[in-house]
């Protein structure tokens, strides 16, 4: 059982290195405005010009 | 208007041909044919797919919560000079620096390692309401030169950016509003700090609880003795020592500054039993007895105690960061006269006895004396008064008064007035919040614990021996230490307070839910509150319906050119303002004090007031005389149009100005009367009678309008008193009447409502109140209408229910795990299962029942009271 005496700080510092990365991630702000975050995937790259936007004739022609 | 049934898909996913009888844009109802509800969603629409956009929709549809909420507010869109001021630089910015890339853009300009350096702030953006936006509005920011970073929160509402120093953030700001966005600063700069705070000493209180729970399951799964029990008994006290110095902290800190003053809450009792539980562990230790040891029962209570309040800290705040969205606002620059020339200044940077020039329409920033003709002003949102009000030269023009036609001159006379486009700081409201129905608890539960603590000591001692007398007092005091109690009421508060903002009540501060409990009466003020603030055509009559199809086009264009609240009136009774603004009339002539006059289409049409038509000795018929006598009769306000054709080659040359005047008495007919009146809000009669039926509260209309137009108010509502010509300190006065009979709540939108706002124990500010109004209110109902007061009621009082059933839930658990440690039976394992049993069930069932607030609406308000405001 003396692998216990390793084992134990061995969690404890994990536990610990988890409790800091948290608090770091709080600090940087990670945990605000999350919604966003989570339709980032959705977000295609394709459908964000960056520079040069398509110029389309809007859709609001008249077909009568 | 034309029917567009464009073939293009629209990103949607809506086949476009389809009528589906709602607007492809907002999704709000459109009439039958028409494929956008208005004007502005079809320019906005149009403008998505131009820029590529149109992937805005499939995250929109994402979320069908999306279009709910703060809508925008149209117009007034496209002023943010002040954005650009060095006043705003210093006052709402900070420096910042960053590493790396200069602008947002992936491939721009790439300086790996490079230090930047630029301002970061912060802006609250209306009409912002789900993901779409978000992603709408980080697109837009990406197109903006020198912008860094977009961090957008949806549901705060609320932007942050990171930019170079160059940036134009006018121009950005302008963009947004294009699309219907508006932007306006917080009044008070919110950076999260102590909610990042609150969340990271959480998360040490659970890592603390699990990991000192880990270490005890061994002791009682038997391990008993030998290095290992010691070894985990020695770490899980290190652990519940970090823990009583770290996220324990407030609950002890509390409760010793309220023993200090004499004031004793929950607090005390729950760092009585954490204390406890500590001393009495560690003492423990240098005995070796580990199975006396209560660390884990400690952290694990402390863990959930901070989540508990973390959550009601949070549901708070997002309701409130809705309401400071409606009292954010967007300072204007002011035309002032320096150096010989016109120049535009932050409101703070101008002096007292400088000149400044307002164009039609725009909020006089400061009080001032007029110093260009004769001018009326909209005084509404001052002093509550509807009619527009004349002002001579040289008179005294109060702050937030609105002049109605073209430029005027002021000379400022203070400086420091409030104004209605200034950022508010939600005020720290002074009065004594209602300690918590649990908190009241405080006094008698410590007492009680505390004697029966004494009492069991006394009796174990003289029947066994000193030892064991204080095991079971301290067991006693540990096992009495009210989790579950401090557990249900902020769970409670929380799901309440959700649940009033997904039907549109921003609840600002928790007490308001349980002061609402005491509440006797309700104020409500008059103009922009019961009313809807502007006047709207309620009748009409046509006396020469031959002439009138021409002549109605020519009062739409003449109208459209005046600010005139009536005259916005008759325009968006008669028609089609985009036709109307697009071609204005040859000619236009203001009538001070009586109308208007001008000439379109071949006609000159007069739109004059009863008493302007009379001055001018205007003839009226005996027919119409009867009509207009029973409108006069009712109070409203009547504008009679008159007409003459004219020919064309009449000499009437607007480059010239050549022409007789417009108002020349010769030819003039009455085609047609209309009569105007401030509506009642759809919902105010149900909701009035709804307070006074169901909850016997005593009814109030004060106003600082006329008598008559207040009687006629308060006759409609049918509420048990009224007040008229009332100032603000009228208004306080008869609030402080009315608070000794029991709490009053006060319903407000103006100016003019503010010190009664404050005085009140409850302040509730309806959707169209000023920033300030806004600020100095508990509860905001953006867009429900009044009938957000009885879901407002409702939930207060479900959310009260619920709580006392949770309180007298988590006593008899106590009471049981205090007879249990008195008899000597407790032991910290039981100890360690009991307390998270009773915490789970009684926030379980809160939490249930607390989600459950939103239907019990249906059964009770709504069928009584629900106007088209109840959504």
């Amino acid at each position: 059982m003396s692998i216990v005496y390793v084992l134990l700080p061995a969690s404890l510092l994990l536990a610990g290195c988890a409790v800091v990365a948290f608090i770091w991630a709080a600090r940087q702000r990670q945990f605000e405005a999350l919604e966003v975050a989570a339709a980032r995937p959705l977000m295609e790259p394709d459908e964000a010009p960056v520079s040069e936007p398509a110029r389309e004739p809007p859709p609001t022609g008249d077909v009568r | 208007m034309s029917q567009s049934t464009a073939l293009h898909d629209d990103g949607s996913g809506v086949d476009p041909s389809a009528n589906t009888g709602r607007c492809a844009h907002c999704e709000a109802p459109t009439a039958t044919e028409a494929r956008f509800c208005c004007a502005g969603c079809e320019a906005v629409h149009g403008a998505l797919h131009a820029g590529g956009l149109a992937a805005w929709y499939r995250l929109r549809d994402r979320d069908p919560e999306a279009l709910r909420g703060v809508p925008a507010r149209p117009g007034g869109h496209g002023r943010h000079g002040y954005l650009d001021s060095e006043r705003y630089r210093k006052e709402h910015c900070r420096p910042t620096r960053w590493r790396g890339r200069n602008s947002q853009g992936g491939d721009g300009q790439v300086s790996d390692g490079q230090v930047n350096e630029g301002i970061e702030t912060e802006w609250m953006v209306r009409g912002m309401t789900c993901v779409a936006c978000a992603w709408l509005i980080e697109q837009l920011g990406q197109r903006q030169d020198g912008l860094v970073e977009i961090q957008v929160d949806p549901l705060a509402r609320s932007l942050r950016l990171r930019a170079s120093d160059e940036v134009r953030l006018a121009a950005f700001a302008d963009e947004l509003a294009a699309f219907g966005y508006g932007i306006g600063l917080p009044g008070e700069r919110e950076d999260g700090e102590e909610a990042r705070r609150d969340l990271a000493e959480v998360a040490i209180a659970g890592a603390l609880a699990a990991n000192t729970m880990l270490l005890t399951l061994p002791l009682y799964f038997g391990l008993d003795d030998g290095p290992l029990a010691a070894l985990f008994a020695w770490v899980s006290a290190a652990l519940a020592t970090v823990c009583l110095f770290s996220p324990a902290r407030p609950f002890v800190r509390v409760a010793w500054a309220g023993l200090k003053r004499g004031v004793v809450g929950l607090d005390l009792p729950i760092a009585l039993g954490i204390v406890a539980a500590w001393l009495w562990s560690m003492a423990q230790l240098p005995m070796g007895r580990w199975h006396a040891l209560y660390f884990d029962s400690l952290t694990v209570l402390v863990f959930a105690l901070r989540l508990g309040r973390f959550v009601q800290a949070r549901a708070i705040e997002r309701a409130a960061a809705r309401a400071r969205l409606l009292a954010a606002a967007m300072p204007q620059l002011v035309r002032t006269w320096r150096q010989g020339r016109w120049q535009e200044l932050p409101p703070e940077d101008v002096a007292v006895g400088e000149r400044i020039r307002l164009d039609g329409g725009e909020e006089l920033p400061f009080e001032a004396e007029l110093s260009s003709d004769d001018q009326d002003f909209d005084l509404r949102v001052v002093t509550g008064e509807s009619r527009p009000q004349r002002q001579i030269r040289g008179a005294r023009v109060v702050a937030g008064a609105i002049p109605l036609t073209g430029a005027t001159l002021v000379r400022v006379s203070a400086s420091d007035a409030a104004t209605a486009n200034r950022p508010t700081t939600p005020r720290r409201r002074v009065k004594a919040a209602m300690p918590a129905a649990a908190d009241r608890l405080g006094v008698a539960f410590t007492s009680v614990v505390l004697t029966v603590a004494a009492l069991s000591f006394a009796g174990w001692w003289w029947h066994a021996s000193a030892a064991a007398a204080i095991e079971v007092a301290v067991a006693v005091l540990i096992v009495a230490c009210p989790c579950a109690l401090g557990l249900a009421t902020p769970v409670t508060v929380a799901m309440a307070v959700a649940s009033a903002a997904r039907r549109g009540v921003l609840v600002q501060r928790a007490a308001v839910l349980e002061a609402l409990a005491e509440v006797r009466s309700v104020v409500f003020d008059k103009t922009g509150t019961v009313t809807e603030g502007r006047p709207a055509v309620v009748d009409s009559l046509v006396v020469e319906p031959d002439d009138w199809p021409e002549i109605r086009r020519a009062l739409v264009q003449i109208e459209a050119t005046s600010r005139h609240p009536v005259a916005s009136a008759l325009v968006a009774h008669l028609g089609d303002t985009t036709t109307a603004a697009s071609e204005p009339p040859q000619r236009i002539q203001s009538l001070p004090g009586s109308g208007i006059a001008g000439l379109a289409h071949d006609w000159r049409v007069l739109a004059l007031s009863a008493r302007g038509a009379a001055e001018r000795d205007l003839p009226t018929s005996p027919t119409t005389e009867e009509r207009l006598k029973s409108w006069r009769a009712a109070g409203h306000t009547i504008v009679l149009v008159y007409g003459a054709a004219v020919s064309p080659q009449e000499g009437l040359d607007p480059d010239t100005g050549d022409g007789s005047p417009l108002d020349d008495a010769a030819g003039l007919r009455l085609v047609a009367g209309f009569a105007t009146a401030d509506r009642l809000r759809a919902d105010a009669a149900a909701t009035v009678g709804a307070l006074r039926r169901d909850r016997g509260l005593e009814t109030w209309l004060i106003s600082g309008d006329h008598q008559r137009a207040v009687d006629r108010v308060a006759d409609r509502l049918q509420v048990d008193g009224q007040l008229a010509e009332a100032s603000p300190q009228a208004k306080v006065q008869q609030l402080g009447r009315l608070a000794q009979r029991g709490a009053a709540v006060m319903v407000g939108d103006g100016h003019n409502d503010i010190a009664a706002l404050e005085r009140a124990d409850v302040a509730v500010a309806v959707g169209s109140a000023t920033p300030a109004a806004v600020a100095a209110s508990d509860v905001v109902l953006p867009a429900v209408g009044l009938h957000g007061l009885v879901v407002l009621f409702d939930v207060a009082t479900g959310a009260r229910r619920v709580a006392h059933v949770a309180i007298a839930g988590a006593l008899v658990y106590n009471a049981l795990t205090i007879g249990l440690a008195a008899a000597g039976a407790i032991t910290p394992l039981l100890a360690a299962i009991l307390m998270p049993i009773s915490s789970l069930s009684v926030v379980g069932w809160a939490w249930v029942k607390g989600s459950r607030l939103d239907t019990n609406r249906t059964q009770t308000s709504t069928v009584r009271a629900g106007g088209p405001g109840a959504r």
